[in-house]
């Protein structure tokens, strides 16, 4: 693998991972905008923005934009987080030039008004689509309470009326301060020229203005609060349990995760083993998150309704007790999330996942070989010594469960 | 279809076949064990005997406990996957191909030798309850069951996760017998993709799963309703779940991958005419989609959107035209873009030894061979206007079976 890396003169990051053997190319489009940078009458406006760059520019509608991905057989996608928006595609390397063309074109969209209030209607579509999946609710919800006033704890999709209140000029003024050339990275990976590819950018995206683009990181205090909400007609019950991890420019991002691995990884962990194995939560698992500035790492399993405080208190108790693994858990966990990395590798599209996203948060190429060989060489005391700063003690509590 | 000499095939004598795709861009293996065992093979009292054995099989097995069997495997890095489905089952992983040869080890120990003690079968039937208690709480799975309990009325529809009922009954003397009827070699496939060896790789197989024997005959396709079938289920929520079947042609079928491009005209990508007409033109739905189910024998082409209740029959009847229209013919561009979109898919989704391995298990059970990527690619291209003209002429939409779920009843 060769990486590679330029600035634009209006401060557009490229960046390019390339690998002889892949048989295709992906293209993306990583925006350090997301659902922080909203206030709460904008709430659902990063991600109704992702929506409407697939609604038209100055070259193409809508329509002309479908199709003309279609012709290349184009795998394009994209996604809105708490703190980051990517538009992304995969393609077969003989349509490098057009895909450029047209994931470049598509950043500028023109935000027509009978689009804007087409796609409004989609997007409560959406939003109804997910009040129906049980986790999802509890997830936003319990990330909210866990954040508090912070701003990483807000929702992503928004709630009706927040979506439904939202204007066009609002949405342009939401660009218009977000969508900076200085804010964005744009990267390929896979099979590709990266002079070309720079080439490309240069022609595409060079005339884009550039003006400052700022995230509030303020520090976040972790919330203290044990809630219960309630869903009608629910069969199982669901819990889950929040505390402070290391954030994404933390030293010890990677040793969290191999912790919240030993811990609660969907097979061979601690919460496999005393929750599943045993019959007691269909589901059960713990995940560090690592965001800008900050982080989390959550608790999750669902049970039969009267197994709810069991499986709350053992739960609990491995995140409580996350000091107490052995030396043999220790390097399981790390050929697991080894193998992962590498496996994915393997993946163009992953690949550009992977390094676009570590961009955004570190300004930072990470090799995956150099990935593996700081997970490789975790040691028991690293990880203690992060606990030291990083408990693992969940603060939020939240719990769903039906009510006839 | 085509030789290809990076296809290697060999049978053992107890009716297991196995083969393999060495990639020459990759240094991970893959493998994918399918035998033909799922729902529609369960004995009628123990529903889900199927789904619970794939778990079951993870609980040790031969000289593995459950415990030192999760740590071999996690020493070795492997991610595996356990699935019962309708007419085969498929056990698959991925990890480094230098470690492959060690997994068939393993998991003939487990596959041929399994435990099934009565304490780990108590708890995956408490862990298989919840689950069926998970799809009756999230109404787009449980539309999509009950759409195929409708739609294959016989032993291809019943549930792939099993009933309530089947899986109390399930004891360790039933499960075992069960097991011992239907989990044989005959029929059975393995297929390993990645880097590798062939000559060592058939030699440990050879070597682990030679003492496997029996054989049993496998099942026929069932007639379907001749009928329309519009079937509502009442339930709160905030979408209307809509499901909408017909029949189509089998896999093994010569105008397999003319109804293949049919189905992306309605659904590829972005540019598929649902998503065009339902989602961008209109703002019906967020997911709306066309999926062709073929398997050897029988084949559906079945059709998903979500909605709130009140754009219900819009939507529908908006697909219902699209189906229709379909009939009179496609532009040359949409046909080329449907196309682009099949064979893009196929050509990066072949980039992976696991989806590599997967694929070829299931053209093994459906062809007798497995199809090189090239081959696919030239059935793709060779697709004309006219073949699908005469395909939609020669095979209507009809028989449509339609099941709704949420707060409102449609008219079909």
């Amino acid at each position: 693998m060769m990486f590679y890396q330029k600035n634009l003169s209006n401060g557009l990051t490229l960046i390019g991972e390339s690998r002889d053997e892949a048989l295709g190319t992906a293209l993306g489009f990583f925006v350090r905008t997301g659902a922080r940078d909203e206030t709460p009458e904008i709430s659902g406006i990063s991600h109704f923005l992702e929506h409407m760059m697939f609604k038209g520019t100055k070259k193409r509608t809508a329509l002309e934009l479908t199709y003309d991905f279609g012709k290349l057989g184009a795998q394009a996608n994209a996604y809105t987080t708490e703190e980051n928006t990517v538009y992304y595609m995969t393609i077969l390397p003989e349509y490098f030039a057009d895909g450029i063309d047209i994931i470049c074109d598509m950043l500028r969209s023109t935000f027509i008004q009978p689009e804007f209030d087409m796609e409004k209607k989609v997007i409560l579509e959406e939003i109804a689509l997910y009040q129906d999946k049980p986790h999802y609710v509890l997830y936003e919800k319990a990330l909210n309470s866990f954040f508090g006033q912070h701003p990483a704890g807000n929702s992503v999709l928004g709630t009706s009326v927040s979506v439904n209140n939202i204007t066009r000029e609002q949405m342009l003024t939401y660009f218009q301060s977000r969508y900076s050339p200085s804010n964005m990275v744009f990267g390929v990976a896979g099979c590709f020229d990266w002079d070309n590819f720079c080439q490309k950018a240069e022609e595409y995206c060079g005339s884009w203005k550039n003006y400052q683009a700022q995230r509030e990181l303020s520090k976040h205090t972790p919330q203290v609060s044990q809630s219960i909400i309630k869903k009608k007609d629910l069969q199982l019950s669901h819990v889950c349990l929040l505390a402070s991890s290391p954030s994404a420019q933390h030293k010890y991002k990677y040793h969290a995760q191999v912790l919240a691995m030993i811990l609660g990884d969907v097979t061979g962990s601690k919460a496999y083993w005393q929750l599943v194995d045993t019959g007691l939560a269909d589901e059960a698992s713990i995940d560090a998150n690592e965001m800008d500035g900050t982080g989390c790492v959550m608790g999750y399993a669902s049970t039969e309704p009267k197994n709810l405080d069991k499986v709350t208190e053992i739960l609990k108790n491995i995140m409580l007790s996350a000091r107490d693994f052995s030396d043999a858990d220790l390097e399981r966990a790390k050929t697991k999330l080894k193998t992962r990395i590498a496996l994915s590798g393997e993946n163009s599209t992953r690949r550009l996942m992977a390094i676009g996203t570590k961009w955004i948060y570190n300004q930072k190429y990470e090799a995956l070989d150099h990935e593996l060989a700081v997970i490789g060489n975790i040691t028991k005391s690293d990880i203690l010594d992060m606990l030291s700063e990083f408990d693992f003690i969940p603060t939020t509590e939240m719990r769903l469960v039906g009510e006839s | 279809m085509d030789f290809d000499k990076n296809i290697k095939v060999a049978m053992l004598d107890n009716g297991l076949t196995v083969v393999g795709e060495q990639m020459s861009n990759v240094a991970s293996g893959a493998f994918s064990i399918l035998v033909p065992i799922g729902s529609a093979y369960d004995d009628a009292n123990i529903l889900g005997a199927s789904n619970v054995l794939a778990e079951m099989f993870n609980k040790g097995g031969g000289k593995y406990e459950k415990k030192k069997l999760s740590d071999e495997l996690e020493a070795i890095g492997l991610q595996n996957s356990h699935t019962a489905g309708t007419e085969t089952s498929t056990y698959s992983g991925a990890l480094f191909g230098e470690n492959l040869e060690k997994i068939f080890h393993i998991y003939s120990e487990i596959l041929l030798t399994p435990h099934l003690n009565e304490n780990d079968l108590t708890n995956v039937k408490e862990l298989t309850l919840q689950e069926l208690k998970y799809i009756e709480d999230n109404p787009l799975s449980k539309a999509r069951r009950e759409f195929l309990k409708n739609f294959y009325p016989g032993v291809f529809g019943r549930p792939t996760s099993g009933t309530e009922e089947g899986i109390k009954n399930l004891s360790t003397a039933n499960l075992l017998s069960f097991y011992k009827q239907n989990f044989l070699p005959s029929n059975s496939i393995i297929a390993v993709a990645g880097k590798f060896d062939w000559e060592k790789i058939v030699q440990t197989i050879k070597t682990c799963f030679s003492s496997w024997t029996g054989q049993k005959p496998l099942l026929f396709p069932e007639p379907l309703s001749k009928t329309d079938k519009n079937i509502h289920i009442q339930q709160d929520a905030s979408q209307l779940q809509i499901f909408l079947g017909y029949p189509g042609v089998a896999i093994d079928h010569p105008d397999n991958y003319v109804a293949a491009v049919a189905v992306g005209i309605l659904s590829g990508g972005m540019h598929g005419r649902l998503f065009v007409e339902v989602r961008e033109k209109r703002g019906l739905v967020y997911s709306v989609s066309a999926s062709r189910s073929a398997q050897k024998g029988r084949a559906a082409t079945i059709i998903y959107a979500g909605t709130t209740p009140e754009k219900g029959q819009e939507t529908l009847d908006v697909i219902l035209n699209e189906l229709h229209k379909l009939q009179d013919g496609v532009t040359e561009e949409e046909l080329q873009r449907a196309k682009a979109d099949i064979k893009s898919k196929l050509i990066l989704s072949s980039e992976s030894s696991y989806n590599r391995a997967n694929s070829m298990v299931s053209d093994f059970w459906n062809f007798g061979k497995v199809r090189t990527i090239e081959s696919i690619k030239q059935g793709i291209d060779a697709v004309t206007n006219e073949d699908l003209k005469r395909h939609l002429r020669e095979y209507p939409v009809m028989a449509k079976i339609l099941v709704t779920l949420g707060n409102a009843k449609l008219k079909l």
